[in-house]
C-alpha cells in the first residue's frame, strides 16, 4: 500500500470488472462466489411462473441464509491463537457510536452480552474479551453459549432441546435459523401492543442473533476468508504471499488489497491480451470479483468505530468504509490499524495488539476531536469495572439482614448496638456508591438525574434512603433505618432488571430533551413517589408493631406515636412534591404543545397521589381515621405509587410511556394482592389479640 | 354513633342535592336548542405557495385491468389513486388469502414529482438500502411501454441485500414521467414474494391507460 | 378575628350539611376512581372519547347504574370550597396558609372550566415557501361554500354540529338550499371500479358510494361523509356527496357563478398571516432519534413583517395565539411542517393557581416542619 490513490483506482477498476461479467454468468458457474452471497440474478431471471409448491419456495429461502447466516468455517488453515483478556484492554478504550452515544466499546461489549445472555460476563471470562473474539476470531465463538432464550416454546421451535441454564450457543440455534427468520418476520407484522410473549421473545431471539452475526463480519476484511482461496502454488508466488504449508489456502480481502498494484498489473495484461486466460490470470480473475462481493456485504454492523471524515457526526462501520472506495482512501490509515489488530490478536501478540489499538485510538480522537471532547471514557470505563449500582444493592441485602437481626435483638444490649451500629454503616455506604453511581451518569451523559424508566428506579432509592436515614438520625428507632434497606433493596433489585435490557443509557427524543422542564418536572414527581414509597414502608413497619401489641405500653405508645409522626410527615412530603411535580408537568405540556392539562397517563398517576394524599390529611383532620387508618392509607399510598410509576407505562399510551417491559404487570398485580393480603392480615391479628389480651390488663 | 343531628344533616345534604338536580339539568339544556342552523361567515386567504400554485386538477385519467388474484384494498391513504393486494400468483384460484401478499399502490403527482433519482432514493430507503445504490438500480432499470404508449422505467432492487439481516422487505416499481405528471406504480413486500408477483405487476404496467386531458 | 356573621352562618345546619366531611371524602374518592378509570378506558377508547364519557354529569355503569361524572364531583367540590372559604376557615395566620392553598384550588377550578369553555385548539400545516392565513381544527369540521375573488376567498360554513338529517342549510346570497340526507362522523367511501359509469352522486373524486364506519380512537383520524339533497330553483334536484379525505372541492355554478364545496376541517381566518423558510430536523447521530425540529417563519401583520425561530418548547406567541412545533412530514413536495395553535384566555390562571397551592402548602408543612424538628432536636 505504499500509494494509495493508485490502489483506489485499481479497486474501482476491480469493482467494474468484477461487477460486468457476474450478471451476465448463469448461476451454475459461479459455485466458489455462491459461499459469499446467493448469485442475485438467480431469482429475477427465473421469475417463477410455476415456483407453486412449498418445497420449492423453501429450497428457495435455503441457500440465501446458507450465504447470510453462515459463520466462518472452523477449517480455515489458519487457527487464530488468541490473547488474555487482560491483553485486549487497549480495545475497550476504543470510541464506538451506538444508540446515538459515543462510548467506549466496553460498555458497548457490556451491554451486548447483558442483552444477550443476562450477564455481564461469560462464565468469568470479562464481555470485552468475549466481545474481542466475536471480532477478531468469530469462528471459535460458534460455542458459546451466549443467547437467553427463557420461553422453553421457543427453543423447541428452533428444534432445540431446552436446557436448565437457558443459555443456548449460535451452533445449538443456527439449524434453526431460517424457521426463526420466518417466525420473527410474522410477529414483527403484529402490532407491538398485541404481541405474545413467545413473540416477543423469538424477535428478540432473532435481533439478538442478528446483532452476533454482524459482529463476526464487522472485521471480515482482515479475516482469512472461505471465499478467497488461492491454490495455485503460482498464484501466491506472483503476489508474493506465504506457501500453502505455511499460511494455509485462505487469504483475508485486505491482505489481497495490500498486494493491489500486482493484481492490477496482471488485470492490465488481460485486457490488452485477449484469449485464453492461464490459470493464474483466471485466478485472479476470480479473486477480483470475490473481492467485490465480500466488499459489499456486512454493511450492518453495529461496531461503528470510523468517524466519517465527509460526515462530521456520522461514524461508520469498517465494512462500510471497505465499501466505498473514496472512504477507503481516506480512512487508510485507520483501517489498516484494525487489520493489524486483527493478525496480532490471532497471532497472539498481545503488544503489537496494544500498541495498533492506542494507534487507533490516537487517530480516531484526532479525527472527530469535537466529539470525543464530550465524552468521558475514563469515569464510564471506571464505572463499568466498579458497579457501584451493584455494590449498593449488595450492601442493601446485607443491611436488610442485619436490620433484621437489630429487630431481633432488640433489647440484647451489645448485639442490638453492634448490630444497629452495623446496619447504619452498610446503609450509608450502600447510600454513597448509589449516589456515586447517580452522579457519575450525570456526568457522563451530561443531563439530569432522572430521564428514563430506568433511572428513576436508582433516583427514587437515593431519595427516600437519605431521607430515612435523616429521620434515623433524629428518631434512633430503627424504624426508619429497616425501611430504608427495604426500600433499598426492593427498588435496585428492580432497577437490575431493567438494566439488563441493555445499555440503560440512551438518547432522548426531541420533545424530553428540554433540560429545565423535564428535569424539575421529573425530579419533583419522583421525589413525591419516593416520599410516599418512604412512608408505605414506615408504615409497614408501624402496623405491624401496631398489631403485635395492640394494646401499647406507655412507652411503645410513645415510641409509636414518633412512628406515627413520621408516616405523616412523609405523606405531607409526597403530596408537596407530587403536587409541584404534576403543576410543573402542567408548565411543561402548556410550554410544549399549549395545554396545561391533557390526562396524559403518568400526569393522571400524579394527580391520583396527590388526591389520595389530600384525602388521607383530610380524613385525618376531621378525625375520620386515626394513627392506624393513616398508615394503612399509606400502605395503600405506596400502592397508587406503584400503579402511577409502573401501571401506566402498561397501559402503552400517551407521551410519558417510554419504557415498557413484559412480564411487569403480573408482578403489580402479584404487588397490589399482597398489600390488600397485608392489611388484612395485619387487621385480623390486631383484632385476635385485642380480644386475647383485656384479661391480662384489666 | 349516629344521633338525630346527624341525621338531620344527612336530610339537609339530602334536600339541597335534591335543589341543585334541576339547576343542572337547566345547566345541560342550555348547551342544546333546537334552531335553524346559522352559518359562518368569513373571508380567507388561500394557501399561497412561492413556488407557484400546485396544480389542483390532475391532467390525466387513470385506469387500468387488475391481473389475476390481484384484490382492491379497501380504504387508502389518499395520496394513492389506488391500492391493491397482489398475492401469491399459485394461490389464485385456492382462496387462501397469502399473509405475505405483495401492497401495490398507484400514485400519481403533477410535475416531475422531484426528479427520478431522487424518488428512487426514496424508495431504497424505505428499505433499508443505503442511498448510494440508487445510480447502479437506474442504470439496470428496464423499460417498460403502458397501453396508451407512454414510456417508463421499472426499477428493481429484488437483487440488493439490504445489508440489515432484519429488512426482508423490497421493492419492484414503474415510474412513467409525462408532460406535466408522473405515475408512480409501486410494490413493495417481501422480496420472495416480490420475484413471484413481477411478471404480473409488468404487465399491469403494460395494461395501464393514462388518459391525457387535453386542454 | 372572626366576624359575627361568619360564625353565625358557619354553625348554621345547612352550612354544616354541605361541608359535610363525607361529601367532600366521598367526592374526592370519586374523583380518584374517575382518574383511574378514566386512564384505563383512554388506553382502549382514545383521549377523545375518554373525555366524552367522563367528563359528562353523569356516567351510566353497565347502562344502568349512574355514577356522578367528572363535572358534577368538581362543581360539588367548588361549591364546598366556596361556602367554605367564605363562612368556616378561621380568619387567622395560623391557618394562613390553608387559606392561600384553598384559595387556589378554587382559582384552579374557574381556570379549568374557562379553559374547557373558551379554549380551542388547532393546527395549521405549511410546505416550505407556503403562507397560511388561518389555521384548521382538528376533529371538527364543516361544510364551507365559497366563491373566490382574486386570492381571497368568501365562505359560507355550517359546523358539523348542524350536520342533522333533515336540516336545511340556506347557501344565500346563491340561490340555493342544502337538505342534509346522512350525514356519518366517520365514513368509507368508494370509487367505482368502473370506469365511464354515471356516478350516482355530485362528486369531485368519483366517489360512488359511501358506508358509516365506528369512529376511530382518536376523533382527528375520523373522516366524515355527507349526502345531501342540493335544490336549486328551476332545476331538478341533485345529490351531492362531499367525503372528508377529498383533496378537491365540488365545483358548482349558483346563479350564474362559479361556487365551490368541500366537507372540510373548520378553518379559523388569523388577521396576520406566517411563512415557512425553512424547516430543520437534526437527529442523534446513527439513529432515528430525533434531537430537534425547527421552524424558521417570517410573522407578517399588516405592513411589518419579522422572522421567527419556532421550536420545540419554544412556541410563537402572538395576538392571543400560541403556535407550538407540533410535527412534521417530509414527502415528494419537500418538507411540511405542522404547527398547534392554541388560543386559551385562561392560559395564565393555572400558573398563578398552582403557585398559591404550592406556596401555601409550603407555608402550612414548613410550620409543622420546624415543630417537629425542634420536638425530635430537645431529646
Amino acid at each position: 500500500m505504499k500509494n494509495p490513490l493508485h490502489s483506489l483506482l485499481l479497486f474501482l477498476a476491480l469493482c467494474g470488472l468484477a461487477a460486468a461479467p457476474l450478471r451476465a454468468q448463469p448461476p451454475a458457474s459461479g459455485a466458489p462466489e455462491s459461499m459469499v452471497s446467493p448469485d442475485p440474478e438467480a431469482h429475477s431471471e427465473d421469475d417463477g411462473h410455476d415456483h407453486g409448491s412449498d418445497e420449492e419456495a423453501a429450497e428457495d429461502i435455503q441457500p440465501e441464509l446458507g450465504g447470510e447466516f453462515t459463520l466462518l468455517p472452523e477449517d480455515l488453515g489458519r487457527p487464530s491463537k488468541g490473547l488474555n483478556p487482560r491483553d485486549v484492554r487497549a480495545f475497550g478504550a476504543v470510541a464506538v457510536l451506538h444508540d446515538g452515544r459515543i462510548k467506549p466499546l466496553e460498555t458497548l461489549a457490556r451491554h451486548l452480552l447483558l442483552q444477550w445472555s443476562g450477564h455481564d460476563a461469560y462464565q468469568g471470562t470479562p464481555a470485552l474479551a468475549i466481545f474481542a473474539q466475536i471480532v477478531f476470531a468469530p469462528e471459535k465463538t460458534g460455542d458459546l453459549k451466549l443467547f437467553r432464550i427463557d420461553n422453553p416454546e421457543v427453543a423447541e421451535a428452533l428444534g432445540i432441546t431446552a436446557e436448565k441454564k437457558r443459555r443456548y450457543s449460535y451452533r445449538q440455534i443456527e439449524p434453526g435459523l431460517t424457521k426463526l427468520q420466518a417466525l420473527s418476520q410474522r410477529a414483527d407484522s403484529i402490532e407491538e401492543a398485541k404481541r405474545n410473549l413467545v413473540e416477543k421473545e423469538v424477535l428478540r431471539t432473532f435481533g439478538n442473533v442478528a446483532t452476533y452475526l454482524n459482529l463476526t463480519r464487522s472485521l471480515q476484511f482482515a479475516l482469512p476468508s472461505a471465499s478467497l482461496v488461492i491454490a495455485v502454488p503460482e498464484t501466491r508466488n506472483v503476489l508474493g504471499l506465504p506457501g500453502l504449508a505455511e499460511g494455509g489456502p485462505t487469504v483475508s480481502f485486505w491482505e489481497l488489497m495490500e498486494r493491489a498494484p500486482m493484481m492490477a498489473q496482471i488485470l492490465d495484461g488481460i485486457h490488452e491480451g485477449g484469449g485464453e486466460y492461464s490459470p493464474v490470470e483466471n485466478e485472479i480473475v476470480r479473486l477480483s470479483r470475490a473481492m467485490y462481493l465480500q466488499s459489499q456485504t456486512g454493511m450492518a454492523s453495529p461496531l461503528r468505530i470510523l468517524p466519517n471524515p465527509d460526515q462530521p457526526g456520522t461514524w461508520l462501520s469498517p465494512s462500510e468504509v471497505v465499501a466505498t472506495p473514496g472512504l477507503m482512501q481516506r480512512l487508510n490509515a485507520e483501517i489498516g490499524a484494525l487489520a493489524a489488530m486483527t493478525s496480532a490478536y490471532r497471532a497472539g501478540d498481545a503488544a503489537a495488539f496494544e500498541a495498533r489499538a492506542s494507534a487507533l485510538n490516537a487517530s480516531v480522537r484526532r479525527l472527530a476531536a469535537a466529539e470525543m471532547e464530550k465524552t468521558r471514557f475514563p469515569l464510564e470505563i471506571l464505572k463499568n469495572r466498579v458497579n457501584p449500582l451493584f455494590v449498593s444493592t449488595v450492601l442493601f441485602w446485607i443491611s436488610l439482614f442485619t436490620g433484621f437481626l437489630f429487630f431481633l435483638f432488640r433489647h440484647g444490649g451489645a448485639a442490638s448496638r453492634w448490630t444497629y451500629r452495623i446496619t447504619w454503616t452498610l446503609s450509608g455506604l450502600a447510600l454513597f456508591f448509589l449516589t456515586a453511581a447517580i452522579v457519575a451518569r450525570v456526568l457522563i451523559m451530561r443531563r439530569p438525574p432522572v430521564t428514563s424508566l430506568f433511572e428513576t428506579f436508582p433516583f427514587v432509592a437515593a431519595v427516600s434512603i437519605a431521607v430515612a436515614l435523616f429521620l434515623e438520625r433524629r428518631s434512633r428507632q430503627g424504624v426508619a433505618l429497616l425501611s430504608a434497606s427495604l426500600l433499598g433493596t426492593l427498588l435496585l433489585s428492580i432497577a437490575n432488571r431493567y438494566a439488563a435490557d441493555g445499555d440503560t443509557m440512551q438518547m432522548l427524543v426531541a420533545v424530553l430533551n428540554s433540560n429545565f422542564w423535564l428535569s424539575t418536572h421529573v425530579i419533583c414527581i419522583t421525589v413525591g413517589y419516593a416520599a410516599c414509597a418512604l412512608s408505605g414502608a414506615i408504615a409497614h413497619i408501624r402496623l405491624v408493631r401496631g398489631a403485635w401489641s395492640p394494646v401499647p405500653t406507655p412507652e411503645q405508645r410513645a415510641s409509636l406515636r414518633e412512628v406515627d409522626r413520621m408516616v405523616y410527615g412523609t405523606l405531607c412530603f409526597g403530596l408537596l412534591f407530587s403536587f409541584i411535580g404534576t403543576v410543573l408537568g402542567g408548565i411543561w405540556a402548556d410550554q410544549s404543545w399549549g395545554r396545561f392539562w391533557g390526562w396524559d397517563p403518568k400526569e393522571n398517576g400524579a394527580l391520583l397521589i396527590v388526591i389520595w394524599c389530600a384525602i388521607l390529611l383530610h380524613a385525618r383532620h376531621w378525625g375520620v381515621i386515626r394513627e392506624t387508618g393513616v398508615a394503612a392509607g399509606a400502605v395503600l399510598g405506596a400502592v397508587i405509587v406503584s400503579l402511577a410509576w409502573q401501571g401506566v407505562n402498561l397501559l402503552n399510551v400517551g407521551l410519558h410511556s417510554y419504557g415498557f417491559t413484559s412480564g411487569a404487570a403480573l408482578k403489580l398485580f402479584g404487588y397490589i394482592g399482597a398489600e390488600i393480603l397485608f392489611l388484612l392480615v395485619v387487621w385480623l391479628v390486631t383484632e385476635i389479640r385485642k380480644h386475647k389480651r383485656p384479661p391480662e390488663i384489666s | 354513633m349516629p344521633s338525630p343531628r346527624f341525621l338531620s344533616k344527612t336530610r339537609a345534604a339530602l334536600l339541597i342535592g335534591a335543589a341543585a338536580c334541576p339547576l343542572l339539568l337547566a345547566l345541560l339544556l342550555s348547551g342544546c336548542q333546537g334552531d335553524e342552523p346559522q352559518p359562518r361567515r368569513y373571508r380567507e386567504i388561500a394557501l399561497k405557495s412561492k413556488n407557484g400554485p400546485v396544480q389542483a386538477d390532475a391532467p390525466i385519467r387513470l385506469s387500468w385491468t387488475l391481473p389475476d388474484g390481484w384484490v382492491d384494498q379497501p380504504e387508502g391513504d389518499p395520496l394513492r389513486q389506488a391500492g391493491f393486494w397482489a398475492p401469491d400468483p399459485s394461490l389464485a384460484h385456492t382462496g387462501e388469502r397469502d399473509p405475505l401478499a405483495v401492497d401495490v399502490s398507484l400514485v400519481q403527482l403533477a410535475g416531475d414529482a422531484g426528479g427520478l433519482d431522487a424518488n428512487v432514493v426514496r424508495w431504497l430507503g424505505q428499505v433499508k438500502i443505503p442511498a448510494s445504490y440508487a445510480e447502479q438500480v437506474i442504470a439496470a432499470a428496464s423499460p417498460v411501454r403502458v397501453a396508451t404508449g407512454q414510456r417508463g422505467i421499472v426499477v428493481d432492487f429484488t437483487d440488493i441485500l439490504s445489508g440489515d439481516l432484519t429488512e426482508s422487505k423490497s421493492i419492484v416499481g414503474a415510474i412513467i414521467q409525462g408532460e406535466g405528471y408522473t405515475v408512480f406504480v409501486k410494490a413493495m413486500g417481501d422480496r420472495e414474494r416480490l420475484v413471484k408477483i413481477k411478471p404480473q405487476l409488468l404487465e399491469f404496467c403494460a395494461k395501464l391507460n393514462i388518459a391525457e386531458k387535453t386542454p | 378575628m372572626n366576624p359575627k356573621w361568619r360564625q353565625k352562618a358557619a354553625r348554621h345546619p345547612v352550612t354544616k350539611a354541605v361541608l359535610h366531611p363525607a361529601i367532600t371524602l366521598a367526592g374526592l374518592l370519586m374523583l380518584l376512581l374517575l382518574i383511574f378509570f378514566g386512564t384505563l378506558y383512554q388506553a382502549d377508547h382514545g383521549l377523545y372519547e375518554a373525555q366524552r364519557v367522563f367528563f359528562g354529569y353523569l356516567i351510566w355503569v353497565a347502562g344502568v347504574v349512574p355514577f356522578p361524572g367528572s363535572s358534577l364531583v368538581l362543581w360539588v367540590l367548588s361549591i364546598q370550597l366556596a361556602v367554605m372559604m367564605t363562612f368556616v376557615l378561621p380568619l387567622v395566620w395560623k391557618k394562613a396558609g390553608l387559606w392561600v392553598v384553598h384559595g387556589g384550588l378554587l382559582l384552579l377550578l374557574v381556570g379549568g372550566f374557562i379553559t374547557q369553555m373558551m379554549a380551542v385548539e388547532s393546527q395549521m400545516t405549511l410546505a416550505e415557501g407556503e403562507t397560511g392565513h388561518y389555521t384548521m381544527a382538528y376533529d371538527k369540521w364543516e361544510v364551507a361554500v365559497w366563491r373566490q375573488i382574486a386570492d381571497t376567498n368568501e365562505v359560507l360554513a355550517y359546523v358539523d354540529e348542524d350536520l342533522q338529517p333533515g336540516a336545511v342549510l340556506d347557501l344565500a346570497p346563491w340561490p340555493a338550499r342544502l337538505t342534509v340526507v346522512k350525514y356519518h362522523e366517520n365514513a368509507a367511501a368508494f370509487t367505482s371500479t368502473v370506469t365511464g359509469g354515471v356516478l350516482p352522486y355530485l362528486n369531485a373524486s368519483g366517489i360512488a358510494s359511501m358506508e358509516p364506519r365506528k369512529p376511530e380512537k382518536e376523533a382527528p383520524q375520523n373522516a366524515p361523509g355527507l349526502i345531501a339533497k342540493l335544490s336549486v330553483p328551476n332545476t331538478p334536484d341533485r345529490e351531492i356527496l362531499l367525503y372528508g379525505l377529498e383533496s378537491r372541492p365540488l365545483a358548482l355554478t349558483l346563479g350564474g357563478e362559479r361556487v365551490l364545496l368541500q366537507l372540510r376541517r373548520r378553518h379559523y381566518p388569523l388577521d396576520f398571516s406566517l411563512t415557512l423558510k425553512d424547516f430543520i430536523r437534526t437527529l442523534h447521530p446513527g439513529t432515528d432519534v430525533a434531537r430537534s425540529y425547527e421552524s424558521y417563519v417570517d410573522l407578517h401583520d399588516g405592513l411589518s413583517s419579522r422572522p421567527v425561530k419556532v421550536w420545540m418548547n419554544n412556541p410563537l406567541r402572538y395576538k392571543g395565539y400560541t403556535f407550538f412545533q407540533a410535527s412534521f412530514a417530509i414527502d415528494q413536495e419537500g418538507e411540511h411542517s405542522t404547527f398547534a395553535v392554541v388560543t386559551n384566555p385562561g392560559r395564565l390562571i393555572p400558573y398563578i393557581s398552582s403557585l398559591m397551592v404550592f406556596g401555601g402548602m409550603l407555608l402550612h408543612f414548613i410550620l409543622h416542619f420546624l415543630g417537629y424538628v425542634r420536638r425530635t432536636a430537645r431529646k
